[in-house]
């Protein structure tokens, strides 16, 4: 590293000064645009606020209204479902995509540009595309009893108990370009002379992912499990754009309940429970998750 | 590795990428078909009669906002937004990514886990505290504003990239980098930065594609005249009511994503590269 | 326009009406803004964008200048317009809907009283209209144009084939609906949507009920009209609808819906007047290839659904002005007939004559001549946006699960509105 290091310098901070300083900027946004808005959120919460803040306090009301709306809470379950779904599949296909391109393809550009290319579309467009191709009339179901298969039935885009999936489908779809990236990224961080040993050692190829390379990248499964769960949760655009929340409500979920609320049905109050309730749920799941991934971190 | 196998890896890969690419041909198909074959033909159908009609449309005569003159014309303020809002970002998330990775307090430890809520909040929910946070540092309806504005969204994810990955660098290369005499930046600059462009490249091309993408905070934040291409496009594309054109919607979208295509091609030299360059595997 | 600038003679009546013209430019110079108006707005699709340009190319006559600021989806652009309020930098003048936001705005003071002089306006606005464009007493909007919620349209080819006629009340519906879906056709085409389920629903709500049941309902939330036997009919009846619409409702858009129509797919779709617009856009003219009547129903009324301009405060005078030139074109008569002719709406003045409308809008200005016919959308009531919103969500959720009885259905509807009192 000699040769790449610059000549001496003028001055020197005082050991862990630098990475504090460096930090500072971080640490105001994530106090005041992150705690702060949270506060300002949870304050809202408990307020009568209709389309604006006001701040006459009502106590937990907006909470008791929350929890006893129907809506509320098949929005929580399909949060649940979705984002399994949506997780898992996007995590499996992801990974599955990453070690293909990664046994060294010709034309790797073009894969991995096809497979990011659903992230770059927009949101509206892609709801009516989806929503054409998935409907019974249209897409299809249509196309595949066209050939003759008059039995053939896929509604799951009208059926109340199945509309969820496919959401779920046009999500994972539209992001498993990004855990593919991910995660060629970080088999792009292992060290070869791992295949080398491997291979001297003579174990297959299909162990060597599963047993070695797949705990190697404990960092890149973190950080992709957490992105994909931050997506599931703000969830909005998507289902807005595929099903509208519909049949009923019956595929709402949460981030669309609270923003519903917030913009069109002057309940900022009630949509602010929502977005705490929310806001908890998450911290509740992320938190031990995390603590678990620093303790393995450190150790 | 022999030719069957070979042939295996082709086969799933090009299987999986006809599966992802099936709605996007669907909806360039339907880009090339005169509208009456969308209103009137099969979704599946191949255009009878194709036409760049739809394309030209899109591109440079639609009327968005009384101006005939289509997408064209919004594609310099989307730049002007995505550059200065992306290598900012970018900077910030991986010197601050890197500053937490060095866990040298307790302290940096918790920050990052305080830091990861900020991927979790829709940014509608906290519009309201936000604008009046921009307002008062003077920034609403500027560039400056939403620059901020974008920079505080991409911070936490951009930060997660960076950090997990500098967490997995080998110590000893750090400490051999202090050895010679390199101080904190240096060894960021001179030691890490290379070695994370594969993460860049993540970072970079989600960045990139997050910002380009952004309709809403582009809309309240940017000011008039400032807005960027994705206002236009939702403008064109997003209306419930009325004779929608189908073909030029689709078209549309194309176009509007197509320099965002474009990132994830020129990426590819940074994904190439990384700890194991130009390493033989398996 | 103006005077060649040519040194050659000058005839005496070019000269005078050179001098005429340079009168008004100067007259118009003192009155132009000295900023453009810049009017956030929601008008983006073909009719729409059409139908503006009317308003646009009149205020550019009259010498303002115009900055545009489109944004998609009515809620989308209600809220980038109270966004930029609270920003600091707010639109001179955006479109809103009249109800209860308007009103809360009012009442926080972020909207001002329209500019210019309104007080010709309770004369010739139907008297439902003008109360909601006020809060305590003043103008605070401008009405854009009257949409009518409570349509039938009919493909009269698919009514032949099936040997229906277009039927007066709703148990003549149902038998009506029978019979085209034993002619292999879909009776009702729907877009599966809350606000579409929720137009169905009130044209059965009025067409059964009559005008004083949607009064009562809708305008004061009244119990007993909520659990009478009445609202169970109107329950019954929408059950019996449920087995009208294809697979493929849920999700869709009105226009798809609009199209099954057009196509000789559908026989019947209830909904508002824009429709017209696709209608005219294929080529097709409303009243003749695709029919337009009232919802069935015991008593003639018009459910009325209008949007307004509403402006905001401001300093400077070089906006005012503009502001004030602004709701003078808009509510002008011949802008008020050449816009509404193109958005497929009607005049928010009575007194626009109604030569050069279609059939169906003809038909809609002589039916409001009769004040008794005014009825409005759940939203002009000033119901608050939660209670409307549960409403949807009850309506929806009835439509949506034909396990649901019309007891069920009606207990759901009182349970929605007794929650918010």
């Amino acid at each position: 590293m000699t040769e790449t290091c610059p000549p001496r310098r003028r001055w020197r901070l005082p050991q862990g000064a630098a990475p504090a300083i460096a930090l500072v900027p971080a640490a105001l946004i994530t106090l005041v645009c992150f705690y702060l808005f949270i506060g300002w959120t949870f304050a809202i919460s408990l307020t009568d606020s209709r389309l604006l803040p006001n701040w006459e306090f009502i106590g937990l009301e907006q909470y008791r209204r929350l929890f006893a709306s129907s809506r509320w809470w098949t929005a929580l379950e399909n949060l649940g479902l979705y984002a399994v779904l949506f997780i898992g599949g996007c995590t499996l296909l992801g990974y599955l995509l990453a070690i293909l391109i990664d046994r060294g393809v010709r034309a790797e550009g073009v894969y991995r540009t096809i497979f990011m290319l659903p992230l770059s579309m927009s949101f509206v467009v892609t709801g009516i595309i989806w929503q054409w191709m998935l409907n019974p009339g249209l897409g299809i179901q249509q196309a595949v009893r066209g050939l003759g298969f008059e039995e053939f039935a896929f509604n799951w885009l009208v059926r109340a108990d199945r509309a969820i999936f496919t959401v779920a489908l046009a999500g994972i779809w539209q992001q498993v370009g990004l855990c593919m990236a991910l995660f060629l990224a970080g088999l792009r961080g292992i060290d070869p002379n791992i295949w080398k040993a491997a291979r001297v050692d003579g174990i297959p190829t299909w162990r060597v992912y599963l047993d070695i390379v797949t705990p190697m990248l404990k960092a890149t499964f973190f950080t992709s499990t957490i992105l994909l769960f931050s997506l599931a949760v703000k969830s909005f655009d998507l289902v807005v754009a595929l099903t509208g929340g519909g049949p009923g409500f019956s595929s709402d979920l949460p981030a669309r309940f609270v923003m519903e609320h917030i913009l069109t049905r002057q309940e900022l109050g009630l949509g602010a429970a929502g977005a705490f309730v929310m806001l908890c749920t998450i911290a509740a799941v992320v938190a031990p998750y995390l603590y678990l991934q620093n303790r393995r971190g450190a150790a | 590795m022999n030719a069957m196998r070979r042939g295996a890896l082709y086969l799933m890969l090009t299987v999986a990428a006809l599966a992802v690419l099936f709605p996007l041909l669907v909806m360039l198909s339907t880009s090339l078909k005169p509208l009456d074959e969308v209103t009137n033909g099969s979704l599946f159908a191949l255009p009878q009669d194709p036409t760049l009609d739809a394309w030209r449309k899109a591109w440079g005569s639609a009327c968005i906002s009384g101006q005939c003159s289509g997408l064209s014309v919004w594609f310099a303020n989307s730049f002007a937004i995505v550059i200065p809002a992306l290598f900012g970002s970018l900077a910030l998330g991986a010197i601050t990514g890197y500053a937490l990775s060095l866990r040298s307090s307790r302290w940096s430890d918790l920050l990052f886990a305080a830091l990861l809520i900020g991927l979790f909040i829709p940014p509608q929910v906290t519009l309201y505290p936000m604008i009046v946070l921009v307002r008062e540092m003077g920034l609403f309806g500027s560039l400056p504003g939403l620059v901020f504005v974008h920079l505080v969204w991409g911070l936490a994810f951009v930060t997660l990239l960076f950090r997990n990955f500098f967490l997995s660098v080998p110590r000893d290369l750090l400490k051999s980098a202090r050895v010679d005499g390199a101080g904190f930046l240096a060894t960021f600059w001179y030691v890490l930065l290379p070695l994370s462009l594969p993460v860049a490249a993540v970072a970079l091309v989600l960045q990139f594609t997050y910002i380009w993408n952004d309709f809403l905070l582009g809309l309240t934040f940017a000011g008039p005249g400032r807005q960027p291409v994705t206002v236009a496009l939702n403008t064109l594309a997003g209306s419930q009511f009325g004779a929608q054109e189908h073909n030029v919607n689709m078209a549309a979208t194309v176009i509007a994503a197509l320099p965002t295509i474009l990132v994830y091609f020129l990426s590819g030299r940074l994904f190439v590269r990384g700890i194991a360059a130009g390493a033989v595997k398996g | 326009m103006y005077a060649p600038r040519k040194s050659r003679p000058i005839a005496r009546p070019a000269l005078a009406a050179a001098l005429a013209c340079w009168l008004s430019g100067v007259a118009a110079a003192q009155q132009a803004p000295a900023r453009p108006v810049e009017v956030m707005h929601w008008l983006t699709s073909g009719g729409e964008s059409a139908a503006l340009s009317v308003i646009r190319d009149a205020f550019l006559a009259r010498g303002g200048a115009w900055r545009d600021a489109p944004v998609p989806g009515g809620s989308g652009a209600r809220s980038a317009a109270i966004n930029r309020i609270l920003g600091g930098k707010p639109p001179a003048v955006f479109l809103f809907s009249l109800g209860s936001q308007l009103d809360e705005l009012a009442g926080h003071g972020l909207v001002a009283t329209v500019p210019g002089d309104t007080a010709a306006w309770d004369a010739v606005l139907p008297p439902m209209v003008a109360k909601a464009s006020k809060h305590q007493g003043r103008y605070v909007a401008a009405p854009l144009a009257i949409h009518g919620e409570n349509w039938m349209f009919f493909n009269p080819a698919v009514l032949r084939e099936a040997g229906v006629e277009v039927p007066r009340t709703w148990p003549e519906f149902v038998e009506a609906g029978r019979k085209i879906k034993a002619a292999g056709k879909v009776p009702i085409a729907l877009g599966g949507q809350p606000w579409q389920e929720r137009i169905l629903f009130n044209a059965v709500l009025l067409g059964v009920g009559g005008r004083e049941f949607y009064l009562k309902v809708y305008g004061q939330l009244d119990p007993a009209a909520i659990q009478s036997d009445t609202m169970l009919e109107v329950f019954r009846i929408v059950s019996e609808l449920r087995g009208f619409v294809d697979e493929g409702s849920p999700g869709r858009r009105w226009n798809q819906a609009t199209a099954m129509l057009m196509r000789g797919q559908a026989a019947f779709q209830f909904m508002g007047d824009w429709a017209k617009g696709d209608i005219t856009a294929a080529g097709l003219e409303p009243g003749r290839e695709i029919g337009c009547a009232f919802a069935p129903a015991e008593e003639t009324a018009y459910i009325m659904v209008v949007d307004a301009w509403a402006y905001t405060n401001s300093d400077d005078p070089g906006t005012r002005a503009g502001q004030r030139l602004f709701t003078e074109v808009a509510m002008d008569p011949a802008v008020q007939a050449a816009l509404n002719q193109r958005k497929g709406s009607i005049p928010v003045r009575t007194d626009v004559a109604p030569d050069g409308f279609d059939a169906c809008a003809r038909h809609a200005m002589e039916v409001i001549r009769d004040p008794a016919t005014h009825l409005v959308s759940t939203g002009l009531f000033g119901l608050p946006g939660g209670v409307s919103g549960a409403i949807d969500d009850a309506i929806s959720q009835f439509w949506n699960d034909g396990r649901l009885t019309p007891e069920q259905g009606r207990a759901l509807f009182r349970d929605s509105v007794l929650a918010f009192q």
